[in-house]
This record gives C-alpha cells, structure tokens and sequence, in this order.
C-alpha cells in the first residue's frame, strides 16, 4: 500500500475513533479529503515555524499585556 | 423626506444629542431602524433574529426614563445590533449553528449588560458564520449575506451580519466577535470603522461558543471612529467573571479625539504582512499621505516574522487547539451534539482540531512569544503602523466558497495570506482599528488599518479620526 493510502487510512480511523468515542456518530467519509488537506497545511506551517529560533522559548499560552509585554 | 428616514445615517453624537434635546424619541428611533430593517433585510439577510418587541418595550423605558430627566448618556435610546454569538437573556441564540438553532440563554453578555446599563436598545441578533470559525460569509447556515455596497459580493465575515447591517443604516451600531480578524475583515469592505481593542480590555462572559481565550476579542463596527469611541467607552474595563480581562484604567476616548496628529510616527512593517493588490496599495499610500500632511513621520520598522506565512502558521494551531478540539467540543458535549449538528467547514475543522498533536500548538505558542518581541521592539521606534485591512477587496460568493482570493490576478488562500493583515493583531492582541480609505473598482471601499501599543486605543482612535477629519470616505453610503 502506498504511503498516502496508508496515511489516509490510518487518520480516518483516527477519526472514526474520536467521532464514535467522544461524541457518536460516523465522520462523513467525503469530509476526510479536507481533513486530510487542512492537516497537510498544519505540518506545512509547522516546518514554517521550524525556520525560527525557538529551542529556548517558552510556550505560553496567555502573554500578559498588561504587566509589560 | 421626513425626519425619520434621516436617522438612520446619523453619527452617534448627533443622534444622541437629538434625543438628549427630546428632538426626537427612542421610541421614533427604534421604530425607524425596525422599519428599514422590515424593508431591506429580506434581501441582505444580515439579521437571525429581529428583536421587534423587546427593542421596542426598552425604546418606550428608555423614553419614560429620559423624559424623568434620567439621561445616561450617549447611547441612551440609540438601537445597536449583535452578532448571534452574543448571548441574551430569553432571545434565542444560534452562534450561527443547527445546534443552537432553539437555544434561548438565560444571562446575558456582559458586553449585552454593559450596553443595557448605558441605556442601548438592542434590535436584533446578527448573521455570522457557525461559531465565528471562519470568515467565509457566503456558506452561512442562515444563509447568505449581501454586502449593501455592491451585492454581488460578500461582506466576508464572520461578523458580515453585523458589517452588512450597520453599512445599510439598520442599526447604529454593531458589536461582534474577532478572533481572526472577524470585525475589521468585514468592517473593510463595508466601508466601517471597526475595532478590535487590546485582548482583555472588554470582557467575553456569555460568549457562544466560550472564547477561544488567547486570541478572541469582542470588538466593535461603527460608521466612524468617533462612534467607536462612544461604544467602547461603554463596554471596556474589567469583569471579574472573565478573568482575561485587564485591571487597566479605561481612559476618555471621546476626550482623545483631538484632530491633532502632529508628531506621531507611522511605522510600515518590512516586510509587508503579505500581498498587496495595487488598488490596494494605492489607497493606503494615499491615506499615509493624509496623516504626513497632519504632521505624522514615517518609517520602515523591522517585524521579519510578522509575515502570514507565519503569522498564519501560528494561528491554524492555536485556533485548532483552543477554540475547534477545546472550546467547540466543550460545546457539543454541553448540548448533546454530535459532529453531525455541524456545518460541513466546522466538522472538517473539529476533526482536525482533534487529530493534531499538542506538539504543534506549543510550537505555535513558542513563535507567538517572538512575533510579540518582535512588535514590541518596534513600538519603541513609533506610535502606531499603518497598513492596508486586506490584501484586495471584492471577494464573490464563488471567491468565498472556493476559499481563495485573487490579487492582482494571483490567487492566494483566504485562510492563510488573505487574513495576514488581519489575524497578527489576534496573535499579539495588540489594538487595531480598519477605516475607509477608498474604494476599489467593483465599487467596495477599502480599509486602511491603525494599529497600536498594548491598552493605547486612544491614540489609535486619534490617528483613525484625525484622518476622518480630513477625509470623507466614512460618511458615504451605500444605495439601497
């Protein structure tokens, strides 16, 4: 099986899991193409971002603008 | 003409003052905005809920109150809209979504109490996109939104209702959410004046669905800066039920609008945020030229990671995280949904907020902190930076469903280059502020936007209305 094939395969189940355990119900097949697509933009933008110096920051999720940025 | 068919163009001030004086009566306000509102709403589709009856028992207190000689100021009797996402007590609220299609809240906003206290009249509850998730206005579960300007086109969103409405005189005044640019995306092609405040200057309490918190802000779509300033000043400050409010003085805007600019340092980013059509671009040139004649200097200020190819690749995963795999699920499991009661774009989008490591988010995180070191590094060089609202205007419907913008010809995604300008104010939560600057050749204005330091939308709401006062795009109006 080709990799693409395997990879599509493997998050659909991902999928499927997660929709049946969390909430019930089945994903619609015809929507795991756009899944499939925005995740690929996700990895896109992460090796965007792997261009950046980020080894020593921290990740925080509410900076305080009011305390001095 | 009569009276009434005047009001509904009129700025905040002198509508106020008209009720003020007993010129005119909430009562007649409210009645005229509801009647435009019975007239070309069929068609433009910017309001879920018309909230005839309640607007006008609050109009008819708010008229026995003023006539007891209690004035509360300058919003006392003016009719304002709300995105759908804002809940009301006993008015159904939708968020824009078949789940929340019959939910009717039981508290209000604490944007909604703020406006009640100032004596506002709410008139209805405002088309949006499903849950504010995106800002494709054309793919609306309630339909889609005509842009008053040219209808043809779309508004965009994911405030397009509330754009739409207050740019055709169906209300004052609008408020909505911007999580990613939803107020001045839309507020752009409308030809508003739309606000997005410091992240934690106005409280989110009651928000559908609850605040995506690092990057949501409630902000606000008027006609000109001046009654931007006047809303603001009634809903900013702290509340001790959202707890990413600030405890910072809120200042006099009103008192900030001066007209006097001179001095104040524009700064451009280098490089530019993204693409610039060339309409665009000379718009914005010839609105810089505006305020360099009202004395502001001009300079190139260095943000080399505030370009959408990262600006947008720290946003995807924080909006995933926080707001489609978190909030939207909190959300589904609190009405008993399932990914079913989902629009088609929402249900994509939850699954991926799902699927993606928590690895991605944190390296977003991480790069936030540098863009913002980034921005801070800047302000200490100017005062405000000025650059276009949007890459170009004129986005069709086919545009909006395709998810794709054209720039001069080349098409760029909407969800990523397209909403640079727009979403590096949601990630550092820096003050911004879209006024009209021209218009494109479809015949939809063109936003110019002002950005400032943390908690400084003083100084942003001079810039904007000292250019307000030189110019005249603001108080054109659509024909309807």
């Amino acid at each position: 099986m080709e990799h693409a094939q395997k990879k599509e395969r493997g998050m659909m189940e991902l999928a499927r899991r997660l929709t049946e355990q969390l909430l019930g119900g089945e994903p619609d097949a015809a929507q795991m193409e756009v899944v499939l697509a925005r995740f690929d933009d996700l990895v896109a933008g992460q090796k965007k971002l792997h261009e950046m110096d980020l080894a020593n920051e921290e990740p925080v999720v509410r900076h305080s603008l009011e305390t001095g940025w | 003409v009569s009276t009434t068919d005047l009001l509904h163009y009129l700025p905040i001030a002198d509508l106020s003052e008209l009720i003020r004086r007993r010129a005119t009566s909430p009562v007649e306000v409210c009645q005229a905005y509801l009647d435009r509102v019975h007239r070309l709403d069929g068609t433009l589709n910017s309001f879920i809920t018309v909230m005839k009856d309640e607007a006008m028992e609050a109009a008819r207190a708010a008229e026995a109150e003023i006539r007891r000689g209690t004035y509360r100021g300058p919003l006392h009797g003016v009719p304002m809209g709300l995105k759908d996402g804002y809940a009301v007590a006993g008015v159904r609220t939708t968020g824009g979504s078949r789940l929340l299609e019959r939910w009717v809240p039981d508290y209000d906003h604490a944007v909604v109490e703020r406006l009640r206290a100032a004596g506002a009249i709410i008139i209805g509850k405002q088309n949006m996109h499903e849950f504010a998730y995106s800002g494709i206005a054309t793919e609306l579960l309630y339909g889609p939104i005509l842009n008053p300007w040219n209808q043809a086109y779309s508004p965009g969103g994911s405030s397009g209702g509330s754009a739409a409405a207050v740019a055709a005189g169906l209300c004052a005044a609008a408020v909505g959410t911007d999580g990613a640019g939803s107020v001045r995306r839309p507020a752009a092609p409308c030809g508003l004046s739309g606000r997005k405040p410091t992240n934690g200057r106005v409280s989110r309490r009651g928000q559908v669905p609850a605040p995506q918190s690092s990057v949501d802000h409630p902000g606000i779509l008027t006609r000109s800066v001046r009654d931007n300033a006047l809303v603001l000043q009634a809903v900013a400050g702290f509340d001790p039920g959202d707890a990413g409010t600030a405890r910072v003085p809120v200042p006099d805007y009103a008192a900030a609008l001066t007209g006097d600019v001179k001095g104040l340092r524009i700064g451009i980013p280098k490089p530019a945020y993204g693409p610039i059509s060339r309409e665009v671009g000379d718009a914005v040139g010839r609105a810089i030229e505006v305020l360099q004649g009202l004395g502001m200097s001009v300079k190139q200020v260095a943000l080399p990671h505030a370009h959408g190819a990262y600006t947008s690749a720290m946003e995807a995963p924080v909006l995933s995280a926080e707001g489609h795999a978190t909030r939207l699920h909190d959300l589904l499991v609190e009405h008993n949904g399932t990914i079913q009661d989902l629009g088609p774009d929402l249900r994509a989008n939850y699954l991926v907020g799902r699927l993606m490591p928590a690895s991605f988010y944190l390296t977003a995180l991480k790069a936030r902190q540098v863009l913002l070191r980034e921005f801070k590094a800047a302000f200490a060089e100017v005062d405000v930076i000025v650059t276009p609202m949007s890459p170009a205007q004129g986005q069709t419907a086919a545009d909006d469903v395709g998810n794709r913008i054209d720039v001069d010809g080349k098409s760029i995604e909407y969800a990523g280059l397209g909403r640079a300008f727009a979403i590096v104010y949601n990630l550092t939560g820096l003050p911004a502020l879209t006024v009209p600057c021209g218009f494109s050749t479809v015949g939809l204005p063109i936003g110019v936007e002002i950005a400032g330091r943390p908690f400084d939308e003083a100084t942003v709401f001079r810039v904007g209305d000292a250019y307000q006062g030189a110019t005249d795009w603001h108080t054109r109006h659509p024909s309807l």
